[in-house]
């Protein structure tokens, strides 16, 4: 199963007031290439005051997840030292921040073995029914703000 | 920003709510505008964040919780406990974990 580019568009185009309105709300900037279909965000470490920016190809979404990466700011480039480190937070069983670097949730595309990631249990077309106390996002706004949450525990980067 | 008001039980300001019954300014990233939503103090954060998860059109088997800040409150504390007062605002989040 796949979404041709015409309803991926359709889909981001759909959420895009609720992705001005997220990032507003919290300080991000936010941009969206829909020619390109990719996302960028741009935040500082709430620790570090250090800039991050964090990109999602989107091609294939929603019928896929996007693939979620932190780069160096205004680059491609993806080290690990572009990677926020994993913090804990009461009332949430874990981060998802991933240390290879990762970020570990069945909306991030990456996180499936099969694009390198950790997970050859979640199967990518149903990445929206993987619950099982697992982070839950089911909208780009809310993915921001699953990374925004986690990132507001980061101690520090992971290089 | 706007916000829509789904109910509204009391006029008064934040803090005027009665015992039993506050008023919560629920924002979710869903969705721009914000509701006001009428809850029990005695209910579960879970529970209300459920309640709340439906009217913002989430789909069912997520664990929702409230955000006040950058702390996400425990799902199995009532909202009294919580210590969550008439007309606080709180975000509508995930509480689910990565692995």
């Amino acid at each position: 199963m796949s979404s041709p580019p015409s309803f991926t568009r359709a889909t981001v185009a759909a959420e895009h007031d609720a992705i001005v309105a997220w990032a507003e709300r919290f300080g991000w900037t936010v941009t969206v290439d829909l020619d390109a279909l990719v996302l960028r965000a741009t935040t500082t470490h709430p620790k570090l005051g250090r800039a991050l920016e964090v990109v999602a190809s989107l091609a294939e979404y929603p019928a896929k997840p996007p693939a979620w990466r932190f780069v160096t700011p205004g680059t491609d480039d993806s080290p690990t030292s572009a990677w926020p480190s994993p913090g804990t937070m009461g009332g949430v069983s874990g981060s998802i921040f991933h240390t290879n670097p990762c970020i570990c949730a069945p909306w991030n595309q990456l996180a499936y073995q099969v694009h390198g990631g950790p997970h050859a249990d979640w199967t990518m077309t149903s990445w929206r029914e993987i619950t099982n106390g697992l982070t839950k996002a089911d909208t780009l706004p809310d993915m921001l703000d699953q990374i925004h949450q986690h990132l507001a525990v980061s101690p520090g980067m992971q290089g | 920003m706007s916000t829509s008001e789904t109910s509204e039980i009391h006029s008064g300001g934040r803090g005027h709510g009665d015992k039993k019954n506050i008023v919560l300014v629920v924002s979710a990233p869903n969705t721009p505008d914000s509701k006001h939503m009428p809850f029990k103090t005695d209910l579960l954060v879970g529970a209300a964040a459920d309640e709340a998860a439906e009217k913002f059109g989430y789909a069912a088997g997520g664990t929702p919780s409230f955000r006040v800040g950058t702390n996400v409150l425990d799902r199995n504390i009532t909202l009294a406990d919580a210590g969550l007062q008439h007309k606080d605002e709180v975000d509508l989040v995930s509480a689910g974990g990565g692995v």
